[in-house]
């Protein structure tokens, strides 16, 4: 079964959480390289793209160690730039490419943050006929950031600022709204019959793989 | 001029813009942080404006701070200024007395009031504040409220002059107490009388202090006035008061322009001497001496004219109360334009005549109701009839201004001057000349009547200043030219009113805010910087 693994390349996967913490991209490239050597170690055709923003040219299949080792390079260069669009342009970017493959495995690794929305996403997300494998890679304050002071929030693709301020209910109503988010992205998840799990940036990736392989197979 | 205080809270207030400015600035520029995604964060927080250069340099936010800091300190510099320096000490008031004693002289010739115009000018100077001035003449008048300019204060001062009349000290210390309102503050009194005024309260009394100026030395003709004596007709009666230092007996000389020579002895007690001269008529110009038996030369020497008391410059028409009649023949008045014609209201006017006083009937057959003054220089005070005409102080009515309702009976006019295109009607209350009434038989009612003829039959001359710094025509004081007589020559006063009669002329009240406005601006924009403090403390956008 061919295998397309779409890796988040954005700014958002390279920021870490702490100036010299592991980023999300770290983890990323991690979690591909484990599906990916699943997926031929399986003699499963496997088309690996990184989302930087570049266009390069359609995919190849991978096949046989070699295809994989030139994988894992692709995957360890974390000097590319920092750009790309967010997970619903990305996965636009792929569809011919999906098409082209026609059925197999979509895997996408991202931290699933879409400037446009969660709805957006899923739209996005409805265009592919293939199975759906999200893995999210997140770190400890996304789902509950700390807020002390008078903040002005910068964000790393767009540009754009925001000044906070630490007022009463600001930091529930964060949560909530990151509750709501991911909530709607499992419920979709779920209803299509698609896998997703999570992965925490700050901890040992390799600890975390058996939530994706377990008893050492990938099952979909 | 604001004091020094307010421009400290100026100071304070530019310190303060800037402080409050430098905090506003700092707090708009918070750390930076970078995030992966606002995505959340939208959600979560209401965003503040300030996020863009545009609301960070010209918020409106930030001018009404600065404006409201501003206010704020500027207000309470203002209040503090204005309170802050004045409640303890209260507001001092200089009354000088400009009665016609005052223009008695000491050894170096000078008048009495000249040396206390001169002590008080130079106490001026010391005090924290400048105090109001009133002169204590026949009319309290405030000359000067509190809080003036020196220099104005001492121009004032300087044109004083001793008045035709009695000092109303009593009056004008009660007036300088209005103007103290609650506050305490010193009532200064000078004056050459040794002791203050009967019948004034405590409370005010032991605010007075007394600046007595030099007693007079040289005997002086303090006041000369006629006397009505319903049996004199065909003579003039005049009442001469003196005052001065001098020991031992002085001689009064009267000399009508006819050779009539009257001399009569006077002797100074405590200062003061009172005699009465009854003159012929016919005396015309009459001359006036007073000089010490010792003296070659007279001290002092008055010369006035007298009127002629003979009718027929009145005619009477029908029936009039005998006391106004004889008041008229007492004191007649020179008529340029005929004969003035005295009537009972409905009585037919009599064809060419241009001058006429018209008797009319009280409102009431008791004659008991209110008579309540007009006049300018009162506030409005009722009184009973008969009451009134008890304590009346003439020279006190005869200050209205022309036209003036004088006196009211409830809504008639006691005494009223009504001019026509072809003359004039003096209307006169019957409650007022009846054979009940007395004040025809005061001893100003002729000199009252022979005024209100005169501004009856057109003469009017002086101005005179009233209360509240306006001037006025005044008919019912000779000016220069009316009466050869220097202004020693005075009215006699009517008893002094008891003292339960109504206290200040002049209340609090009518000492204005200089600016109103300020205290309104500075208000309203303290309340704002309230609003704004608390919209900012709930964080709420403005």
């Amino acid at each position: 079964m061919p295998v397309f693994v779409l890796v988040d390349g954005s700014a958002s996967m390279h920021l870490p959480e702490s100036p010299g913490g592991p980023t999300r991209y770290a983890t990323a490239a991690r979690l591909a390289a484990a599906v990916a050597s699943a997926a031929v170690s399986a003699q499963n055709p496997l088309r690996l793209v990184i989302s930087d923003g570049n266009e390069g040219p359609a995919p190849r299949a991978v096949t046989g160690r070699r295809g994989l080792v030139r994988v894992l390079a692709d995957l360890a260069h974390e000097d590319r730039p920092a750009a790309g669009p967010g997970p619903a342009a990305a996965v636009r970017a792929v569809l011919p490419a999906l098409a082209a493959m026609g059925r197999g495995v979509l895997v996408i690794v991202s931290d699933f943050f879409e400037p446009a929305g969660v709805d957006a996403l899923i739209d996005a997300l409805r265009l592919v006929d293939q199975r759906l494998l999200l893995l999210r890679v997140t770190q400890p304050t996304d789902a509950r950031p700390e807020l002390t002071e008078d903040l002005e929030i910068e964000d790393c693709e767009t540009g754009q600022r925001l000044s906070v301020s630490p007022d009463s209910g600001a930091i529930e109503r964060y949560v909530a709204a990151y509750r709501s988010y991911f909530d709607t992205l499992e419920a979709y998840a779920a209803a299509r019959g698609a896998v997703s799990r999570s992965f925490d940036a700050s901890t040992d990736t390799l600890s975390q793989l058996e939530q994706l392989f377990p008893a050492g197979v990938l099952s979909l | 001029m604001p004091g020094a205080l307010f421009f400290i809270a100026a100071g304070v207030a530019v310190l303060g813009i800037g402080a409050i400015y430098a905090l506003h600035h700092l707090r708009i520029r918070p750390n930076r942080v970078t995030a992966p995604t606002l995505l959340f964060w939208q959600q979560a927080v209401r965003p503040q404006q300030t996020k863009t250069l545009w609301h960070r340099r010209l918020s409106h936010r930030h001018t009404f701070a600065l404006l409201s800091a501003i206010a704020l300190l500027a207000s309470l510099g203002m209040i503090a200024d204005r309170f802050g320096q004045r409640d303890d000490r209260g507001t001092d008031v200089i009354v000088i007395d400009s009665g016609a004693a005052m223009n008695a002289r000491t050894d170096d010739g000078r008048t009495l009031l000249a040396g206390a115009l001169d002590q008080a000018i130079a106490d001026v100077p010391t005090f924290g504040q400048t105090p109001a001035v009133i002169s204590a003449g026949p009319i309290p008048l405030l000359l000067s409220p509190a809080d003036q300019p020196a220099a104005i204060v001492r121009r004032e001062l300087s044109s004083l002059a001793p008045r035709p009349g009695a000092s109303a000290a009593r009056l004008a210390i009660q007036m300088a107490a209005g103007l103290q309102g609650q506050r305490c503050g010193r009532i200064l009194w000078y004056t050459a009388e040794p002791t203050l005024p009967e019948g004034l309260p405590q409370e005010i009394a032991q605010r007075i202090e007394r600046r007595t100026t030099a007693a007079a030395s040289r005997a002086a003709i303090t006041a000369v006035a006629p006397q009505l004596t319903p049996s004199d007709s065909g003579r003039n009666v005049l009442r001469v008061t003196a005052a001065g230092a001098t020991q031992g007996t002085l001689t009064l000389t009267a000399r009508g322009e006819n050779g009539i020579t009257i001399e009569q002895p006077l002797s100074l007690q405590n200062g003061r001497a009172e005699t009465t001269l009854a003159l012929p008529a016919g005396a015309g110009d009459v001359s006036l001496a007073l000089r010490g038996n010792a003296d070659t030369a007279p001290a002092e020497a008055v010369t006035f004219k007298l009127h002629d008391p003979t009718p027929p410059t009145f005619r009477f028409v029908g029936p009039v109360p005998a006391a106004l009649r004889a008041a008229l023949l007492a004191f007649g008045t020179e008529s340029p334009t005929g004969t003035i014609v005295v009537l009972n209201e409905g009585t037919p006017r009599p064809t060419g005549v241009r001058a006429a006083i018209v008797i009319q009937p009280a409102t009431t057959a008791a004659g008991n109701e209110p008579l309540a003054l007009t006049a300018a220089s009162f506030q409005d005070a009722p009184l009973q009839n008969g009451d009134w005409l008890e304590r009346a102080r003439v020279q006190s009515v005869a200050a209205a201004l022309p036209g003036t309702p004088l006196l009211t009976a409830g809504r008639w006019p006691a005494v009223g001057l009504e001019r026509q295109a072809d003359g004039a009607t003096l209307c006169l209350s019957d409650s007022l000349v009846n054979d009940q009434a007395d004040l025809p038989r005061r001893a100003a009612f002729p000199v009252l009547m022979q005024r209100w003829c005169d501004q009856l039959v057109g003469r009017q001359t002086a101005t005179v200043s009233i209360p509240w710094q306006r001037s006025a025509e005044d008919p019912l004081w000779a000016g220069p030219g009316d009466v050869a007589v220097r202004q020693t020559i005075a009215v006699a006063d009517t008893p002094a009113a008891p003292p339960n009669e109504s206290a200040a002329l002049a209340t609090p009240g009518d000492i204005r805010w200089q600016m109103p406005w300020a205290e309104i601006v500075l208000g309203g924009a303290l309340v704002l910087a309230v609003v704004e403090g608390l919209l900012f403390a709930a964080r709420k956008i403005i």
